[in-house]
């Protein structure tokens, strides 16, 4: 588990990141997301021990990361927002030269180097030197080159920045393997789709600092709440009117031929009984669904 | 199983697939060759000369090995002043640094990869320096000096250049200051010298506080690897034109004049092994509290 506790970082005296505290269990993915210049690589440099911070901690598994850092890093894979290859080696020259830096050599060096080019579909460029490589491929081999040693924490500063749609499929998929290997994956991106699908968790910056965090499924039920409850009525539609009209946790109401739209105050467990009381009085109901948001009408309602 | 540091082994692959690196070999064993067979002609040529005097043999050596360690001299800081800064410019050192490798590993690596491409262009140049052998005179001994004395320059201005590199941002600002350290340690340190000597005249010879400078003062030329290769060539009896010169102003003692080089390639890899942990020390700085 990462704790990060009351994060503060100022550079001259402009203040990057205030107080920032979340913590990330292992196995879950943690999207990071806010506009530019919230904060999200200062505070991604800062869990890489790339960055020291003013005041707070970070702690892995209870103990404080920056007492033994080199360790630490040895447990974390980090890719920042730009490429960071080298030109002049080729891809699997590239991938085994950080295999080595990690103690990696050998056969096991070799067979990992090999499996990661092939799930992040690389293969056929692996004796290609990195300098002719697409940007999609590099943002793909600086992946791959996270991965070399199995980290149990991976930092990804917008990992997709540069894929196409088929490759930004493949990572995420690939992220989500990763998660149920107990991989702690901690993401960022400017990609609301790539931070919904695949993350467990979610955290969001805004004038540097915490504007958002929590659950990612918990979320979504907070923005689903709002949403108003489509209903198509085949039998007993008086009936419904005045079972709604009587709740008080029904705040209006709509009637569009057979089709019934009403806002409910309440969490799910509300919606379902609402829906029990319904069929119990005789109301044949055909069609029953709540109009799904997403991360995007978050945003719009946090400016 | 003994490991290469792997980012020596990186760096030695990279300098040695670049195509520059096999022009500048040509280039610089083009420049040893053009001058040795000048020199060689000036010296033993029976058209040019009456009389051949072998002992010239001696000259032409110098002038060898004086061209070499010029051009190493030029060469170690321009190889080393970007091996930091170049990877902070390429924004690799961040990704290194997140890999949790030893600061220390990165220095040496950098260093070591800097010495052995210098030696690489020694040894190249080897078959051109044997030439003296043909003549006879010159002992394996001083050939032996004077490759412990480019090794010794090579791993002083080499460790300056890493310095330089780590404490600077831009590739150019550490390419000037290496070169700055450089020309300080081989000119100005000679300035330095005279100037005092000339305080001392002054101000009034044999007495006071220059006096005592140009005592001390000297001592600073342990440090210039000119002057050490100057009392090398100048063997025994050190009967050299330019070790006559600077002794009007170099004020040390017989045992020290006698023992310089031991003294100066000490006082130089102390002061390098300083000088990287300094260098390691900013890295980790570098690593822990980068300014942005």
């Amino acid at each position: 588990m990462l704790e990060v506790k009351n994060i503060c970082k100022n550079y001259k005296k402009k203040s990057v990141l205030k107080d920032i505290s979340f913590t990330i269990e292992n196995g879950s993915i943690c999207g990071l997301m806010g506009e530019n210049g919230a904060g999200k690589s200062t505070l991604m440099k800062i869990i890489a021990g790339l960055l020291k911070c003013d005041s707070g901690e970070i702690l892995y598994d209870g103990k404080s990361i920056f007492k033994n850092i080199n360790s630490f890093q040895k447990n974390i894979g980090y890719m920042p927002d730009f490429f960071g290859v080298y030109d002049n080696l080729k891809v699997t020259e590239y991938l085994l030269f950080f295999a080595g830096l990690y103690g990696i050599y050998g056969d096991e060096a070799d067979e990992r180097c090999l499996y990661l080019l092939d799930r992040l579909n690389l293969s056929e460029v692996k004796e290609q030197y990195v300098d002719f490589l697409s940007r999609g491929m590099k943002q793909r081999l600086c992946l791959a080159r996270c991965l070399m040693h199995k980290p149990k924490i991976l930092i990804l500063d917008e990992p997709c920045s540069g894929m196409d749609s088929l490759n930004r499929t493949i990572v995420k998929q690939f992220l989500m393997e990763e998660a149920e290997a107990e991989t702690m994956i901690f993401i960022s991106s400017h990609v609301i789709s790539d931070i919904s699908d695949i993350c467990s968790e979610l955290l969001v910056l805004e004038d540097n600092h915490i504007k958002l965090s929590g659950n990612m499924e918990d979320i979504m039920v907070a923005i689903n709440e709002k949403n108003p409850i489509y209903m198509t009525i085949l039998e007993g539609k008086e009936e419904a009117i005045r079972i709604l009209k009587e709740d008080p946790d029904v705040l209006s109401i709509s009637i569009d031929g057979n089709e019934l739209r009403c806002n409910i105050r309440g969490n799910r467990i509300k919606e379902a009984l609402i829906l029990e009381e319904l069929v119990t009085n005789g109301v044949v109901i055909s069609s029953y669904d709540r109009h799904k948001g997403n991360l995007e009408k978050v945003f719009s309602e946090l400016k | 199983m003994v490991r290469i540091n792997p980012i020596f082994l990186r760096e030695m692959r990279l300098r040695v697939r670049n195509s520059k690196f096999g022009i500048s070999i040509f280039c610089f064993n083009l420049i040893m060759i053009i001058i040795t067979l000048f020199a060689f002609e000036m010296k033993f040529n029976v058209n040019i000369n009456e009389n051949i005097d072998y002992s010239g043999v001696y000259d032409l050596f110098n002038i060898m090995v004086f061209i070499e360690t010029l051009m190493v001299i030029f060469m170690v800081p321009s190889l080393t002043s970007i091996s930091i800064s170049s990877e902070r410019e390429k924004q690799t050192l961040d990704i290194l640094l997140s890999t949790g490798v030893n600061s220390y590993s990165i220095i040496i690596a950098k260093l070591a990869e800097s010495i052995s491409v210098i030696f690489i262009y020694v040894m190249s140049s080897l078959p051109i320096i044997a030439l003296v052998f043909t003549i006879g005179g010159i002992t394996g001994i001083m050939l032996f000096k004077f490759i412990i004395e480019i090794f010794v320059t090579s791993v002083f201005f080499g460790s300056l250049g890493v310095l330089s590199s780590v404490i600077t941002k831009k590739n150019m600002t550490s390419v000037i200051l290496t070169f700055a350290f450089v020309f300080f340690f081989c000119l100005i340190s000679f300035g330095i010298i005279i100037g005092v000597d000339m305080l001392n005249s002054f101000f009034g010879e044999g007495s006071g506080f220059f006096h005592f400078l140009t005592e001390y003062t000297s001592y600073i030329l342990t440090l210039n690897p000119i002057f050490d290769l100057i009392i090398v060539l100048s063997g025994q009896n050190y009967n050299n034109s330019l070790f006559e010169f600077f002794m009007k102003y170099v004020n040390v003692s017989e045992t020290a004049l006698n023992n310089w080089m031991t003294i100066s390639v000490s006082v130089r890899l102390f002061f390098s092994a300083i000088i990287i942990i300094i260098s390691q020390r900013q890295l980790k700085v570098v690593k822990g509290r980068q300014k942005s």
